[in-house]
C-alpha cells in the first residue's frame, strides 16, 4: 500500500470537502479521517526507518501489531527516492502530530465557541488540513526541490489562515506573509539552483539529500557559501530568526490562538529542518566551521531582536511570538557549537515546542475572558480562571528554562557546549547570551504575573466561565516538558543522539 | 539565436526601468514569457517529450498569457493608477538597472565555471536583481507583484543556465505554488482595495510594536 500516496490524496481531498461543505459537523467529523491519516502516515515513517536500520532502532516496532503493520505497508522505489523520513525528520513529524491533533482539538472548541460569528469556517478547515500536510510533506522529503515545493506550500496555506479574522489586520498580516514568505523562499530556489550548477562539478546532477552529502566534498567551497547565505535567509521567515523574522511576529499575533500555536510548535521547526538539510549536506566539507559562525551571529542577533521587542511590547501574543525568536536563535547557536549541542538543539525545539503550543492555546482562552490581548486590559485571570491560570504559571517557569523543566536541561546543555567549544568567540557569545536572557526572563515574568494576579482598575461584572477540561490538552502538553527534565526517558535520548550521529561531533575550533 | 533571445530578455529589464505605465508592464511580462518560451524550446530540445511540452506550456500559457492577462483583469478591476511617483526620475532607475547587468556579466566571467552558460546566468541575475529593485522601490502594490513576477523569470532564466533539468515532479510544485500564490496575490490585492481604499503599500502600517 502506498501510504505517501494515499495521505497526500486523502489531504487534499478532505481539504476540498471542507472547502466545498458549509455544514460545521459534517467539517468536524471530516478530521477524524485526517488524524487517522496523519498517525499511519507517522506510523509508516517509523516503521520505514526501523526497517532501513535492519530492525534494530525502535525495537518495541518489531512487535505485534506493528509487525503486521510493517509487512502490510510498503515504500516503492519512487517513494523512496522522494520521500524518506531520517531520525530528525520522524522526530519533528511526531511532534507535529501530537500538536496537529491538540490544534485540530482546540480549533473545534473554537468553531463551537463562536458560533456563527466565524466568517468563512470552511476555508479555516481545510487550510489547516491543507498546511498539516504541507509541513508533513517538507519533513519526509529528501529532494530538496520537492522539499522547497511543501515549504512553499505552507506560506499559500498559512497566509488564509493568517487572514482568517477578514479585519484590517489580518488583512495586512496575510498579505506581508504572503509577499515576504514568497519572495524569502525563492531566494532559497536561487540557493538551489545555485547549489545544482555546484553538484555538476560532480558529474552528477542529483539533488537528493543523500546523494548531495556525498558529493558536497567535491563541490567549489564558494558555491557552497552562496548556497547556504540564500537558504538561510530564504527559510529564515519560516523559522522566525534573522533576519526576516518580522512577518512570523504578525503572523502568529494576527491569527487565531491555535493557529498561533501550531506555527510556533510546528512550522519554526518545519523552517529549521529545512535549514538544517543544508547544514547537514555541507557539514563534512571545509566550509563548515564558516557556517558555523554565520548561525552564530544569526543566532545571537535573534536573541538580541527577541529581547529588545520583548521588554518593548505591550500584547501578550506578541511577547511569545517574540519568546520564540528567541529560542530559535538558541537553537541555531546549539546547531554552531557542536557536540553535546546538537543533542540540545534537537531537545531543545521539541520542549520549546510544546511550551509554546500550550502558552498560545492558553492565550485562546484569555481572549474569550477579557476580549483583549495588551497588557492594560487583563488582569486577575488566576481568579477569573484558576486552571488557565496553572497553565500560565507552569508555562512561565518553562518557557523561561527554570528547573525542572525540560528547557532547563536542553538549555544548560547549550551554555555547556559553547562554553567548552574552546573557541573565545563562542565564550562571549554565550555570555553575551546569558545576560539579554537575563532581561527576557524579567519580561516574561513581570507581565505573566501582571495578567495573573494584578487586578483589573475596573471590576468584570460579567464574563465567559472556562472549563477546566479545556485546559487538560496543555497540562499534558508541560507536563510531558517537566517530565523531560526530571526523568528524560533512555529511548528517547538514544533516538535524539541517534538522529545527530552523523554530524560532525567534534565541536568546532 | 538563443543569446539573441538572451539578450532581448535584458532589454526589456532597461525599458522596464524606464516606464512608470503599469500596462506597459503587463506588456513586458508578457513579452518576457515569450522569451522564455523561445529560450526554452531552444534549450531543452533534447529532453523528454513529455517534460518538454509541460516547460513549453508553463512559459506560453502561464507566463505569456494567463499572468499578463490576470494582472490586466487587476489593474481594471481595482480601477489602479499608473505609477507616477516612482522613486527617482527615470534616469536614476535606468541607471541602476544598467549597473545591475553590468555588474552580473563582471559576476558571470568571475565565477567562470565551465558548466555555467554566462548568458542565461547574466540575464538571469539581472532579472532577479532588478525584480528585488521593483519590490524595495516601488510604492504600489502591483508593481510589486511585477517585481515579484520578473523575479520569478529570472529564477526560471537560472533553472536553464544549469543545464540539466529539475524532475517533473518537482517542475509541478513550483508551478503549482506560483499559480496558487498569483490567485492568493489577486485576493488580498483586491481586499486591500477594498478595505484600506489604496494602493500605496505604505498605508499598511497597522501592525508594529
Amino acid at each position: 500500500m502506498d501510504v505517501i500516496l494515499i495521505y497526500f490524496l486523502g489531504a487534499v481531498l478532505i481539504s476540498i470537502a471542507m472547502f466545498i461543505n458549509k455544514n460545521t459537523l459534517i467539517d468536524h467529523l471530516l478530521y477524524i479521517p485526517f488524524v487517522v491519516l496523519q498517525v499511519m502516515l507517522n506510523l509508516n515513517a517509523a516503521i520505514s526507518l526501523n526497517k532501513y536500520e535492519g530492525g534494530n532502532l525502535v525495537p518495541f516496532l518489531n512487535q505485534e501489531p506493528f509487525q503486521t503493520l510493517s509487512n502490510w505497508l510498503f515504500i516503492n522505489e519512487f517513494e523512496g527516492y522522494y520521500f524518506r523520513t531520517d531520525g530528525i525528520g520522524l522526530i519533528f513529524l511526531t511532534v507535529l502530530t501530537l500538536i496537529s491533533t491538540i490544534t485540530i482539538i482546540h480549533s473545534i472548541i473554537y468553531s463551537v465557541k463562536k458560533g456563527d460569528a466565524i466568517p468563512e469556517m470552511e476555508v479555516y478547515n481545510g487550510s489547516l488540513v491543507l498546511l498539516i500536510a504541507t509541513m508533513s510533506g517538507v519533513l519526509i522529503s529528501r529532494h530538496i526541490g520537492l522539499m522547497w515545493a511543501f515549504l512553499e506550500a505552507t506560506t499559500l496555506c498559512s497566509s488564509m489562515l493568517i487572514y482568517h479574522n477578514r479585519d484590517k489586520s489580518a488583512l495586512e498580516a496575510a498579505w506581508k506573509y504572503i509577499f515576504v514568505c514568497s519572495i524569502s523562499v525563492s531566494m532559497a530556489f536561487v540557493g538551489i539552483l545555485l547549489l545544482g550548477i555546484a553538484a555538476q562539478d560532480t558529474a552528477e546532477l542529483d539533488l537528493t539529500v543523500d546523494a548531495l552529502i556525498k558529493n558536497a566534498p567535491l563541490m567549489k567551497p564558494s558555491w557552497l557559501m552562496i548556497t547556504f547565505l540564500l537558504v538561510l535567509t530564504g527559510y529564515s521567515a519560516k523559522m522566525g530568526v534573522l533576519p526576516l523574522f518580522t512577518v512570523d511576529i504578525d503572523a502568529k499575533d494576527v491569527a487565531p490562538s491555535s493557529i498561533g500555536a501550531l506555527f510556533s510548535g510546528g512550522l519554526m521547526n518545519v523552517g529549521f529542518v529545512a535549514i538544517y538539510r543544508f547544514y547537514e549536506i555541507f557539514a563534512n566539507t571545509s566550509i563548515h566551521h564558516w557556517m558555523n559562525s554565520i548561525l552564530v551571529i544569526v543566532g545571537f542577533g535573534s536573541i538580541f531582536f527577541a529581547t529588545v521587542y520583548i521588554i518593548k511590547v505591550k500584547n501578550y501574543k506578541r511577547m511569545f511570538a517574540y519568546s520564540s525568536v528567541e529560542h530559535a536563535g538558541l537553537a541555531l547557536l546549539a546547531l554552531a557549537s557542536g557536540g553535546i549541542g546538537y543533542f540540545a538543539m534537537i531537545l531543545h525545539l521539541i520542549m520549546h515546542s510544546f511550551t509554546k503550543a500550550s502558552l498560545f492555546y492558553q492565550m485562546s482562552q484569555v481572549y474569550r475572558v477579557f476580549h483583549a490581548k495588551s497588557y492594560d486590559k487583563v488582569g486577575g485571570y488566576f481568579r477569573l480562571n484558576p486552571a488557565g491560570g496553572i497553565i500560565m504559571i507552569l508555562g512561565l517557569l518553562c518557557v523561561t528554562a527554570m528547573p525542572p523543566s525540560g528547557l532547563f536541561v536542553s538549555e544548560l546543555m547549550i551554555f555547556k557546549s559553547l562554553f567548552y567549544n574552546g573557541n573565545r568567540l563562542y565564550l562571549y557569545v554565550a555570555l553575551g547570551t546569558l545576560f539579554l536572557l537575563c532581561f527576557i526572563f524579567y519580561a516574561l515574568g513581570a507581565n505573566i504575573l501582571k495578567l495573573l494576579f494584578t487586578p483589573l482598575s475596573e471590576e468584570m461584572h460579567s464574563y465567559e466561565k472556562v472549563s477546566p477540561w479545556e485546559s487538560a490538552t496543555q497540562f499534558l502538553l508541560l507536563g510531558l516538558v517537566l517530565y523531560f527534565g526530571i526523568h528524560p526517558p533512555q529511548e528517547i535520548t538514544d533516538f535524539i543522539m541517534y538522529s545527530v550521529e552523523k554530524l560532525p561531533q567534534l565541536p568546532t575550533k | 539565436m538563443i543569446n539573441l533571445f538572451a539578450v532581448i530578455f535584458t532589454m526589456t529589464l532597461i525599458y522596464l526601468a524606464s516606464g512608470n505605465r503599469l500596462v506597459t508592464y503587463i506588456r513586458i511580462l508578457a513579452l518576457q514569457g515569450l522569451l522564455l518560451f523561445g529560450l526554452a524550446y531552444l534549450e531543452l530540445k533534447h529532453i523528454s517529450i513529455g517534460s518538454l511540452l509541460f516547460i513549453l506550456v508553463e512559459t506560453l500559457v502561464f507566463k505569456a498569457f494567463i499572468v499578463p492577462y490576470f494582472l490586466y483583469m487587476l489593474i481594471k478591476r481595482n480601477h489602479f493608477h499608473n505609477e507616477r511617483d516612482a522613486d527617482s526620475p527615470n534616469f536614476f532607475s535606468l541607471f541602476k538597472v544598467s549597473l545591475i547587468i553590468i555588474l552580473s556579466f563582471i559576476l558571470s566571467y568571475t565565477l567562470n565555471n565551465e558548466h555555467l552558460k554566462i548568458t542565461y546566468f547574466t540575464a538571469s541575475v539581472s532579472a532577479i536583481l532588478t525584480g528585488i529593485l521593483l519590490i524595495v522601490r516601488r510604492k504600489k502594490i502591483i508593481t510589486h507583484i511585477v517585481g515579484y513576477m520578473v523575479f520569478e523569470n529570472g529564477i526560471f532564466l537560472l533553472s536553464l543556465a544549469i543545464g540539466g533539468e529539475l524532475p517533473m515532479i518537482v517542475n509541478i510544485g513550483v508551478l503549482l505554488d506560483l499559480i496558487t500564490c498569483l490567485l492568493l496575490f489577486g485576493v488580498f490585492v483586491s481586499k486591500i482595495g477594498e478595505i484600506h481604499k489604496t494602493e500605496e503599500l505604505d498605508q499598511l502600517s497597522e501592525l508594529k510594536d
